[in-house]
């Protein structure tokens, strides 16, 4: 856990803005359910989030199947346009 | 043949539920972060013997009241709702009659929600164009708070009831030249439904097969979300193309009044300026295919809109459905 690429780091610290949550409180296995700021628009935002900050088109459906956050992420880095792709993002 | 919009009047039933009404009902939903989020203060919701007809008659109303023309002027009539009175008769009959336009009118409702109205100018241009109507009242009337299940926090926040009127009539001058981009994909139409009302579900249930599904709204917003980034800036850029026009030289986008969040990703990811992209729907929320009209009406009264100016409008969301048309305020089209 504590060899965490840069990138993951970098994705759990903007989720965390995002949720308006305290830096350092994510560490992947959170359970979406239990986030409770993660709602309806908080999706919305997310979408924008994966879009602007990792160039990445997320599909909705794979969205919903995410349980953690760190499912979260091996969609978002998953579904990055192969010129933005950073291989040490995309680790699952 | 030129059409020009004559008038636009729209009317917002008198219950207003505001973000603070919301918060007490959705403990969990904030007052701050509703209106920062979906630009929504409050919202409308038609009383319990309101219908789609009654907010249609007072907008067209409020229309003739103003003296534009009377109602015995009106020789077609176009009604965009997904909520009617009934599913016989046409409710585009029914206001025929309770407006006093004349019997030799024709009137049809259709069938479509947010990309609704940019069709219903596509058809009223159609009519007039060809000689066969001189002034159409394009009519919308949505009453979407009647299929909202209690405890749908999301839908309840961002729709609201209204109705608009909008006079379209065959004018002297420069004819400009049509221009229109349409979509549909059906394939996503499961995406925002209702599954009750309609044919489908009786004949499941006469067949011993009663649905599952309750007979309530249901939204996938995250998938509608993803559908309007995607299509709409592709829309606008056909439109642009097929107008020989540039970004630039666009004096207002009036885009589907969504919500804030929608409307504020579309303005950036087609890097429209903020002064030229109207937005009106913090006292009335989403009103289906009202809010394109509605934007209209306000943008004029606010001194936004004047004669000339190049305007783009795009609707879109049930269906999926999409349409986009461009006016050289107030004529329909691009004046070459």
């Amino acid at each position: 856990m504590q060899t965490q690429p840069p990138s993951r780091e970098r994705f759990y610290h903007s989720l965390e803005q995002m949720l308006n949550l305290p830096a350092g409180s994510i560490h992947g296995s959170e359970d979406l359910r239990e986030l409770k700021s993660w709602d309806s628009l908080a999706i919305l935002e997310f979408m924008t989030m994966a879009s602007m900050e990792y160039d990445s088109d997320v599909e909705p459906a794979d969205l919903a199947e995410c349980k953690t956050v760190d499912d979260l992420a091996g969609v978002v880095f998953r579904a990055r346009s192969p010129a933005s792709r950073n291989p040490d993002a995309n680790r699952d | 043949m030129r059409t020009e919009i004559e008038a636009i009047a729209s009317y917002l039933p008198g219950v207003a539920v505001t973000n603070a009404e919301l918060a007490r009902d959705y403990p969990e939903w904030s007052v701050e972060r509703i209106a920062e989020k979906t630009g929504i203060e409050e919202r409308h919701r038609a009383a319990t013997e309101e219908c789609a007809s009654d907010l249609a008659f007072a907008a067209a109303q409020k229309l003739f009241a103003s003296g534009v023309c009377a109602a015995e002027d009106v020789d077609f009539v176009l009604l965009c709702t997904q909520s009617p009175d009934y599913l016989l008769p046409t409710t585009a009959c029914l206001l025929q009659d309770r407006l006093g336009i004349a019997k030799s009118a024709g009137a049809l409702d259709f069938n479509l929600g947010c990309s609704g109205y940019v069709y219903g100018l596509g058809l009223a241009q159609g009519l007039i164009a060809t000689g066969q109507a001189s002034r159409v009242l394009l009519l919308t009337g949505e009453t979407y708070s009647k299929f909202i299940e209690p405890g749908d926090r999301s839908s309840a926040t961002i729709f609201g009831d209204a109705a608009t009127a909008t006079l379209l009539r065959a004018a002297a001058g420069a004819d400009p030249r049509p221009v229109y981009v349409y979509g549909t994909d059906g394939a996503g139409g499961k995406h925002l439904i209702l599954h009750r009302g309609g044919m489908r579900e009786r004949g499941a249930a006469l067949a011993g097969k009663a649905s599952e599904e309750n007979g309530f709204l249901y939204m996938n917003g995250p998938e509608i979300f993803h559908f309007a980034l995607k299509v709409v800036p592709a829309c606008v850029r056909e439109l642009l193309a097929k107008s020989g026009l540039a970004m630039e030289e666009i004096d207002l986008f009036v885009l589907h009044q969504a919500n804030r969040y929608m409307l504020d990703n579309l303005r950036v990811k087609l890097k429209i300026p903020e002064e030229k992209f109207f937005v009106a729907m913090a006292d009335c929320g989403n009103t289906v295919s009202g809010t394109i009209p509605i934007a209209l009406e306000r943008a004029q009264t606010a001194g936004r809109l004047r004669t000339g100016d190049r305007v783009v409008l795009v609707g879109f969301g049930v269906g999926l459905s999409w349409g986009a048309t461009l006016l050289t305020w107030p004529a329909l089209g691009v004046l070459p």
